[in-house]
This record gives structure tokens, sequence and C-alpha cells, in this order.
């Protein structure tokens, strides 16, 4: 069978790459909470550290959404950019209220 | 650090690692916790979301790792999560403190219960067609060590799955949870996934739902730092502990002792949504 065609996907990639991106932001984003709480007259740097954390996640579509495009696959593609134009509708509607 | 803060991340590692060691997010745990030491409900919400996500990002690489989640499937089904979350935030703004106590008690008795439930592997796990899903190519395989091989799976009953997918939304955005209380029911019954597969890939979405919700209540300024800091380190280590220790303890009196802390907790919930209030100011 056609690989393109066999509807069951096996191991992707892009998965360890998605790994590897978690991981690598979780050490950063707990290590930069970390410092911050150390240096308690700073009060950013922890505001920064749970920046961090909540961009993550927002990253990880970004990094989906632009493989998947680079693939071709773009019925896939296209619902992770719609999943990422819910999160920023969020993040204007947030401002603006 | 100030005591406040250790106090926060002491509470928040202890929840953590307790709720590792049943492979479970300590979501539910943060805010009953909080509020019992007088912090502000709303406070103690957007804390807990970023701990959620803390917690969701360390373990999501570890089952990515292994192959378990499905990622395709999970950008399908955080379609519904993400509307559910804006649709949370707003419900949020709409309904009083008294409520969203009532809601969290709910949530906690039905959590108790399904933990005393044992999860069943879903029956039928293969049938061939599944227009939608194979569309959208969501069938996959997982590397099974029992089997010693890759086992296919279908993913079946996609519109159903969505709408629970979107209430898990609303309630993660209005109590600062998970929501694999509603996650659970819908990877098991509805999509029919196997476990394992469901753990990964629930755990994979929860990043980006609470993140969604999260995002604004951050820039609204509503996630104190002081509070929300020292929970999310705490999660993070603990989550990390609880992993490790996973085996050391019989799981079934865990479960037990889990649910009785969650009946426990439902009442404090209570409680407080009355007035009530047997710690803290």
């Amino acid at each position: 069978m056609d690989a393109e065609l066999d509807p069951f996907v096996k191991r992707d990639p892009l998965e360890q790459r998605l790994a590897a991106l978690l991981a690598g932001g979780t050490w950063l984003a707990s290590s930069v909470i970390g410092v911050g709480l150390l240096l308690p007259s700073e009060a950013w740097i922890v505001r920064a550290g749970i920046g961090l954390f909540i961009a993550l996640p927002i990253a990880r579509l970004v990094l989906m959404l632009l493989v998947y495009l680079r693939r071709g696959d773009l019925r896939i593609g296209l619902i992770a950019a719609l999943v990422l134009a819910i999160v920023l509708l969020g993040v204007v509607f947030g401002i603006r209220t | 650090m100030s005591p406040e803060g250790l106090w926060l991340f002491a509470i928040s590692l202890g929840a953590s690692a307790l709720g590792g060691m049943l492979g479970m997010a300590s979501g539910i745990f943060i805010v009953p916790l909080l509020t019992a030491f007088g912090v502000d409900i709303r406070v103690a919400i957007g804390a807990s979301l970023v701990s959620v996500i803390a917690c969701s990002t360390g373990s999501a690489a570890t089952y990515l790792r292994r192959s378990l989640t499905n990622i395709r499937l999970a950008v399908v089904l955080e379609l519904a999560t993400t509307m559910g979350a804006l649709t949370g935030v707003f419900l949020a703004g709409l309904l009083s403190v008294t409520i969203l106590y009532l809601l969290f008690a709910v949530i906690l008795l039905v959590s108790a219960q399904q933990m005393l439930s044992r999860r069943r592997a879903p029956e039928g796990a293969f049938v061939p067609e599944v227009a939608r899903g194979t569309a959208l190519r969501l069938h996959a395989s997982y590397p099974d060590p029992d089997v010693g091989a890759d086992v296919p799976y279908t993913v079946q009953r996609m519109p159903t799955g969505m709408a629970l997918m979107y209430g898990a939304g609303v309630v993660s955005a209005l109590l600062g949870i998970g929501s694999g209380v509603l996650k659970v029911p819908a990877m098991d019954t509805a999509l029919r996934l196997p476990l394992k597969v469901s753990s990964a890939t629930s755990n994979f979405m929860i990043g980006v739902t609470a993140a969604a919700s999260a995002c604004v209540y951050f820039v609204r300024g509503d996630i104190v730092p002081t509070i929300a800091g020292p929970v999310a380190l705490g999660s993070v280590v603990g989550a990390a502990l609880g992993a490790r220790v996973l085996l050391a303890v019989s799981s079934e009196r865990l479960r037990l002792l889990f649910a009785g802390i969650l009946v426990l907790l439902a009442g404090q919930m209570l409680l407080e949504a009355s007035g009530i209030r047997l710690l803290g100011r």
C-alpha cells in the first residue's frame, strides 16, 4: 500500500521535534521562574517565566502548522491554523476587555 | 523566596507528586488547596491554569518520545477545546464566586466517582470504515510492549467526541483545571481509543486548551506572579518526582485515598460556597 494512502499514520519524526521543544521549553520556563523567585525584587522575571509557559503550547501549534504546510498536508494544516486563530482571538479579546 | 511563596511551592509540590503517582493532573487539587489557605478563588484559578500547562508540557514530552500521542487527532479535538476555553473565560465573568465553588464541588465528586470505577478498555477498537477519521488520516498505531508490535486503532464517533471536548474546554477555563473528568469519557466511550493513547493524547491537548484561557487571564493581568510562580514551579518538580515513585505504592490504596481526598475537598468547596472558612482568613 502506498504510504500516502495508508490511513494508519505510523511514527512521525514530528513527534520527536515536539518532544524536544516541550521538554526544552519546560526547563527554560521553570529555570526563569526559579531565578525570579530567588530575586523577589525583580517581579518581572517570574512574570516572564509564566509568559514562557503559556507561550509554549502556542509555539508547538506553530511548529505543527509549519511542518504540515511544508508537507502539503493541507487539511490538517488548515485545522492547526484555525486552532491558532482561536487562541490569538482570545488574546485580542483579553487585551480589549 | 518569601515565606508565603515557600508555602505555595511546598503545597503544589505535594499535590502534584501525589497526582503524578496515579498519572493524573494535579490541577483539581490546586484550586481547593489555595482557597483553603485564603487565596481568592479567581486568583487560584489563574495560578492553577499555569501549573496545568507546566505539568502538561513536561509529561507530554515523555509520551511523545514513546510514540503514544496521536498528534493529528489532538489538533482536531483542540478546535473544540479551545473554543470551549474561550466560552469558559466569557462565562467566568458572568458567574458569581458561589456558583464557581458549587461547580467545583460537583466536578470533585464526579472525579472521585471516576477514580473508584476502573477504566475499562474500549471494546471493538477496530472498525475499518470510519469516514471522518479517514479523510483526516486520524487513525494510527502505537507501540505496545505487551504485544511487542505496533497496534493499529481507528478513531470513532468524532462528533460526540468533539461535543464532549468542547464541554471539557469550558470547564477547564472556568475552574482552572485540565478537565480529565470530561476528557476521559470522551476518549474512552466516544472515540474508543486505546487507554495509553487516550492518556497521552489528552495530556498533549491540555497544554493548548489551558493556554487559550490562560492567555486571556495573563494579558488582563489576572494571573498574580507571586502566587502563580511558586505554584507552577512546585507542580513541575512534584510531577517529576511523582512519576518516579509510580510503582512504589499499591495503586488500589492510592485510588481509595485519592477518592477520599476528593470528597473532602468537595465538602470544603461546598462550605466555602456557603461562606464558611475552616482555614486561613
